[in-house]
């Protein structure tokens, strides 16, 4: 607001002779960038403030995770270590402010070595997802007839499968190691591998409508007459314009990605050793009764990570491309 | 609505007797209208399209499922004392000395045939195995999606119509929750405030009750029709007492989805110029929020929802395991463990089966809605 009102006194101020002049000089200040206008926007959303500020802590805890607490999220130190308040299925305490669990591992430590896997898990698998998707959508978009048709089959059957049951047989097969160059993967890259092949269905679909939208206007036609090779085209002329919508889906996929790969390690697959949200709380549903904090803290970790990165999608989807704002 | 109406009734012209018409005419349209139905070969062509679907998604299952491990391993593992030979025998008399691509060949005529084979462990019919477990789900998921989408109708058009107000910001703030909340916490969130040593108000694990039976063929033999009623009551009741908790979390999963949809589509068509029109015409809000909005509202719906489907009912795993309810979903987690390939192959195809079987419907229902899609 107070840059509209700057403005407009510095237009009143001027007289009718300097307003001819203007015409002749070159602007001062350059036209605010696409960027900095979709910043601009985004920043007026308080909630989405409020999403990115969760994100931020949760990437500095998950960051300078072994700084904050050294000790490793399996020690059993506090088993033994009954004067500080430690043993099996303790109380909160001051030395262990959410308790510990049955096996006498400090829950907070974990949680906050576990920040670090959702994050992980999270971002890059929606990464691998989104780049399978473009690269799929815009193929099957720019040169459609055989290429596409064969690409939107395979993207149907990616749609219609049962996400969860085929995510579960994947992981076992991953964790089996059965195939020698698969074996010895963390839990974090198996996660990533499994959510990132089965998530990028949608996304294909929409960057597909989108390329073929855009191919129908001018400018798309023009580099096409002025003899640009496809890969120009696809990269310089039709990505570019439809990068909006590819930004906000990728946002919105991560919350669903933290949200997959708790829901499996809940479930127990993963590996039991890692020291992930959904394995937390899977430990402490146990103990539901007496310790709730052992399912609650890390439950409750899990949905104000995916409720930002929700709230941050949305904010985003309204900034950057406002015709989707209702 | 009306536009297309008029359409056809210019279309069909009058050009058989009254009589003829009123004592044949809809028998004769029915069956005219085959030939040429849209809808009807439409579907037919949409019904092929799943075929390959089903035979992609059941060959990566098996694929990856075959991939994980040995299922005599297990076998294996609980008797130490068994000799090879005894390996052998029960090798092949489970099929596995076989070659994969063989034994997915075996499996698939089995189900195109309805037969589902036996069991590794128990060596009963899959079917039976797995019968009660499938009907608890669809029980459980069912009564969900009914629900959810009731309340999310109602939500959205309020949203829709009280926008940017605070019942709108209410709505979406609902929403967003919905989305973002784990299944798994919510569903221990709500044991632990209603169930068990918290306000003991609602069961929170299996089904049923022990010892109780649908139907008591003892009075009903005896032509007791008062006890077999009481029984039969009893037993419903006790059923839904059991599905509230279960049921409570997934239309809170579903609800965020559906209410997104509903109030999107609204938005969008309350901005039509025929909306403005029903209005200018003096017709009462309501009467211009149900009757043109909402009715249209809902085609867009109709797709989405279709694709949901999928998502809610694989969702299944995760409640029934917090609920320890006996469904497909929580049988489907012990199994995996046991490697019992002709079970995990028969949950995963079923509900494959119906997700697809759920697509095609609402693609359908799509088509048949709104003649204006072109096909």
């Amino acid at each position: 607001m107070a840059t509209m009102s700057d403005t407009e006194k510095v237009k009143k101020e001027k007289t009718a002779a300097e307003l001819i002049r203007i015409g002749d000089q070159k602007p001062v200040e350059k036209s605010p960038s696409h960027w900095s206008v979709v910043w601009k926007r985004f920043q007026k959303n308080k909630l989405a403030i409020y999403g990115f500020f969760v994100i931020l802590v949760v990437t500095i805890i998950a960051v300078l995770g072994p700084v904050i607490s050294p000790d490793s999220p399996t020690s059993l130190a506090p088993l033994f270590d009954k004067y500080g308040g430690g043993g099996a299925d303790e109380r909160p305490s001051l030395k262990y402010p959410i308790g510990t669990d049955t096996l006498g591992r400090d829950i907070l430590t974990r949680i906050i070595w576990g920040s670090k896997i959702s994050l992980i898990v999270g971002v890059v698998a929606s990464l691998v997802s989104t780049l399978i998707g473009v690269i799929l959508g815009a193929l099957a978009g720019y040169y459609r007839g055989l290429t596409e048709e064969i690409i939107m089959r395979i993207t149907d059957m990616f749609l219609a499968v049962p996400f969860l049951l085929i995510a579960i047989v994947a992981v076992q097969f991953l964790r089996s190691g059965r195939i020698a160059i698969l074996q010895n993967l963390s839990h974090t890259t198996i996660m990533i591998s499994v959510l990132g092949l089965f998530g990028w269905a949608g996304l294909c679909r929409l960057v597909t409508a989108e390329v073929k939208r855009v191919m129908t206007l001018e400018y798309v036609q023009a580099a096409i007459c002025l003899g640009a090779n496809d890969w120009r085209i696809i990269s310089k002329h039709i990505l570019p314009n439809i990068l909006a919508s590819i930004i906000v889906i990728t946002t919105l996929n991560i919350g669903g990605n933290i949200l997959s790969e708790a829901g499996l390690t809940f479930l127990g697959f993963g590996d039991i050793q890692s020291a992930s949200w959904g394995r937390i709380v899977n430990d402490g549903v146990e103990n539901l009764r007496t310790n709730p904090e052992q399912t609650f803290v890390a439950g409750f970790g899990i949905f104000f990570l995916v409720l930002a990165f929700n709230i941050v999608g949305d904010a985003l989807r309204d900034a950057m491309d406002p015709r989707l704002k209702d | 609505m009306s536009e297309i109406h008029s359409v056809e009734e210019t279309v069909a012209p009058e050009r058989v007797s009254k009589e003829y018409r009123e004592r044949f005419g809809k028998i004769r349209d029915f069956f005219g209208g085959l030939t040429n139905n849209r809808v009807l070969i439409y579907s037919f062509r949409r019904i092929l399209t799943i075929i390959p679907l089903f035979i992609g998604i059941s060959i990566i299952t098996f694929a990856l499922m075959y991939m994980i491990g040995d299922p005599l391993s297990y076998l294996i593992q609980q008797n130490p004392h068994i000799t090879p030979a005894d390996i052998d025998r029960i090798r092949e008399s489970l099929g596995l000395n076989r070659p994969p691509v063989q034994q997915y060949l075996v499996w698939l005529w089995g189900f195109v045939r309805f037969d589902l084979g036996l069991t590794f462990f128990s060596r009963e019919p899959v079917i039976q195995e797995i019968g009660n477990y499938l009907t608890e789900t669809l029980k459980l998921q069912v009564t969900q999606f009914l629900i959810s989408l009731i309340i999310s109708i109602l939500l959205g058009v309020l949203a829709a119509k009280f926008q940017n107000t605070w019942i709108d910001s209410g709505v979406s703030a609902l929403a967003l929750l919905g989305l973002s909340m784990p299944i798994f916490v919510f569903g221990n969130l709500l044991i632990y405030i209603f169930a068990g040593r918290g306000l003991n108000w609602f069961p929170s694990g299996k089904a049923h009750s022990t010892g109780i039976a649908p139907i008591n063929w003892d009075a009903l033999w005896h032509g007791n029709v008062g006890v077999f009623l009481k029984t039969f009551f009893v037993y419903t009741g006790d059923t839904l007492w059991y599905m509230v908790l279960p049921v409570a979390t997934l239309v809170f999963a579903s609800l965020a989805l559906f209410t997104r949809l509903v109030r999107g589509s609204m938005l969008e068509i309350l901005r039509q110029d025929y909306i403005l029109a029903a209005r200018a015409n003096g017709l009462s809000e309501r009467a211009v929020l149900i009757g043109h909005g909402l009715r249209n509202a809902l085609l867009p719906v109709v797709t989405y929802i279709g694709l949901f489907v999928g998502g809610v009912l694989a969702g299944a795993p995760i409640t029934e395991t917090v609920f320890s309810y006996p469904g497909l979903g929580n049988k489907f987690v012990q199994y995996i463990n046991k490697l019992d390939h002709p079970l995990i192959m028969a949950i995963s195809m079923i509900i494959t089966l119906m997700i697809l079987i759920a697509n095609l419907i609402t693609d359908i229902a799509y088509v048949w809605v709104d003649p204006r899609i072109e096909l």
